[in-house]
């Protein structure tokens, strides 16, 4: 079974919604821009939050003045501005702060003479335990404030109070951030520095030690040449032939008993030099006969006492 | 029948690190125990893998990585008798012909790390020979630098070893910008100060010119 469709309401673009209906969408429209403050004031500095807020107040509320004052935990955190931009809240604001202070808390309104002009004030003070803030609005409006204005008043102060707090504490942040960025820059050019002073000094030791340490071991080594505590003949697995008594080995000789002193057996060796095992046998065959030795730990200790060999 | 894929060989493990993308370490060492703890296992693991071993060093060490070899309980002799190990001295490879000559230690590099090699290699290169040989450090620095265009046309491993205690302070910082891993404290990392070579080159081409 079809449904009949529901009939069409006709939208009428010449008719005229009742008064009240305008005023509800407008208060509706109002309270929603205040709400969505804190995130058009992401980023911004407390300053520009305070100077924000008074131009969105009188705005909404088609104020006379305004004036917001908003203090921090400390003293260095007293941000105020006011509306229409002067150099200083006007009198009938400074004049309505001294009588609203004296009313206590809660929000007040009173009407302020100046000259001849009649004006209803409101003040708003707010009190958190991190954030003492006060507004004062003026306007020529006899009913001034309206319930749904007291209550638009509360909802931007509560907001402004929510932006500063954010807006702080991301500039302590990045205030500390800067600063260990700045230690980090400090310390990395101390090192720097240290390194540049250190490091020529620790080359030249090294250089000087290595210098030292090579001059020791030839002045060792000529020592023991010119006593004569290492010659003797061939044969002796700890004498020297050093002079005219030098057994004549070929480089290969040299090479493999280099590789035997070091304790590499002959296929070790062999494949080392990429020489077959027999070659090896030969070598070291025709060595041992050179300098005169018959066993392999003979033939290691006169390397030993023949590194130039 | 699905043929596996040839991915060709896996990453090698090194000092705690994994040598993938980049295989030209440079490795900071402070003495021979602190060489040991890294080597032994990067041996272990070539061994096992069936991978080529290559080491360059001093002719008076030649007999120390066979030694290591059968100390970690391998047959170092049949090893070097299959050509899955070799040992070559500085004279034959840095210093051949006496002298250090980068362009033929580029081109014996090339013949020594072949593109696609099969088993992969991996050479452990001390670099003690450059020790007081100021004359080449600069040329050594460039051929560390132009050696990365070689090493990323193939899988194998390169681990050249410096002892710290032993370089000059400029040199070492120079040479960690030729590579773009590097061992410092027994740790194996990707190198935050590796300069591209084309870049370090063309860099110390203008300084050279001023």
């Amino acid at each position: 079974m079809v449904q009949a469709p529901p009939p069409r309401t006709e939208q009428r673009f010449d008719s005229v919604p009742d008064a009240a209906a305008i005023d509800s969408r407008r208060w509706l429209r109002d309270m929603g821009a205040l709400l969505a403050l804190p995130a058009m004031w992401m980023d911004h500095q407390p300053a520009e939050i305070a100077n924000s807020l008074v131009g969105v107040l009188a705005g909404i509320l088609d104020l006379r003045a305004a004036h917001v004052r908003f203090e921090g935990t400390n003293a260095s955190e007293i941000v105020e501005a006011w509306w229409p931009p002067a150099d200083a809240p006007s009198e009938e604001l400074v004049a309505a702060a001294r009588q609203a202070e004296a009313a206590g808390p809660g929000i007040t309104s009173l009407t302020a003479t100046t000259g001849r002009v009649a004006t209803r004030v409101a003040h708003v003070p707010l009190q958190l335990p991190w954030e003492r803030a006060r507004i004062l609005v003026s306007t020529t409006r006899p009913d001034f404030p309206t319930a749904i204005e007291t209550h638009l008043l509360r909802i931007a102060a509560g907001q402004a109070v929510i932006a500063f707090h954010t807006a702080r504490r991301i500039a302590e942040e990045r205030n500390g951030r800067r600063s260990a960025e700045a230690e980090l820059t400090r310390t990395q050019a101390l090192i720097r520095s240290l390194v540049d002073d250190i490091e020529p000094s620790l080359s030249g030791v090294a250089r000087r030690l290595r210098q030292a340490v090579q001059a020791a071991t030839s002045e060792a080594h000529h020592r023991i040449t010119d006593d004569g505590d290492l010659r003797g003949t061939p044969g002796s697995a700890t004498t020297s032939t050093a002079g005219p008594s030098r057994p004549q080995l070929s480089r290969r000789e040299a090479e493999v008993l280099g590789l035997l002193a070091q304790g590499l057996s002959n296929k070790e060796i062999a494949g080392v030099l990429w020489l077959s095992d027999r070659t090896v046998e030969r070598h070291i065959t025709s060595l041992y006969r050179k300098i005169g030795v018959a066993r392999r730990s003979e033939a290691t200790a006169f390397a030993l006492g023949h590194p130039s060999l | 029948m699905l043929e596996p894929e040839d991915s060709g060989p896996g990453p090698v493990t090194f000092a705690g690190g994994v040598l993938d993308t980049y295989r030209h370490v440079c490795a900071f060492v402070n003495s021979k125990d602190e060489e040991s703890m890294v080597l032994d296992p990067f041996l272990r693991q070539a061994v096992d893998a069936g991978d080529r071993l290559l080491f360059l060093v001093d002719q008076d060490r030649t007999a120390e990585p066979v030694l290591r070899l059968r100390h970690l309980g391998y047959d170092s002799a049949s090893l070097l008798a299959k050509h899955t190990f070799e040992v070559r001295t500085w004279a034959d490879t840095y210093l051949r012909g006496g002298k250090f000559d980068p362009p033929a230690m580029l081109d014996l590099i090339k013949r020594l790390l072949p593109q696609g090699a099969f088993p992969r290699v991996r050479m452990w290169a001390d670099m003690g020979w450059a020790i007081d040989r100021l004359d080449d450090s600069a040329l050594l620095i460039e051929f560390e630098a132009r050696a990365n265009f070689i090493h990323a046309q193939h899988q194998n491993v390169v681990i050249c070893v410096y002892d710290t205690a032993k370089f000059d302070g400029a040199f070492i910082v120079d040479i960690l910008r030729t590579h773009p891993m590097v061992l410092l404290g027994g740790v194996l990392q990707q190198n935050p100060y590796f300069v591209p070579p084309s870049e370090f080159l063309h860099e110390r081409g203008r300084q050279a010119r001023r």
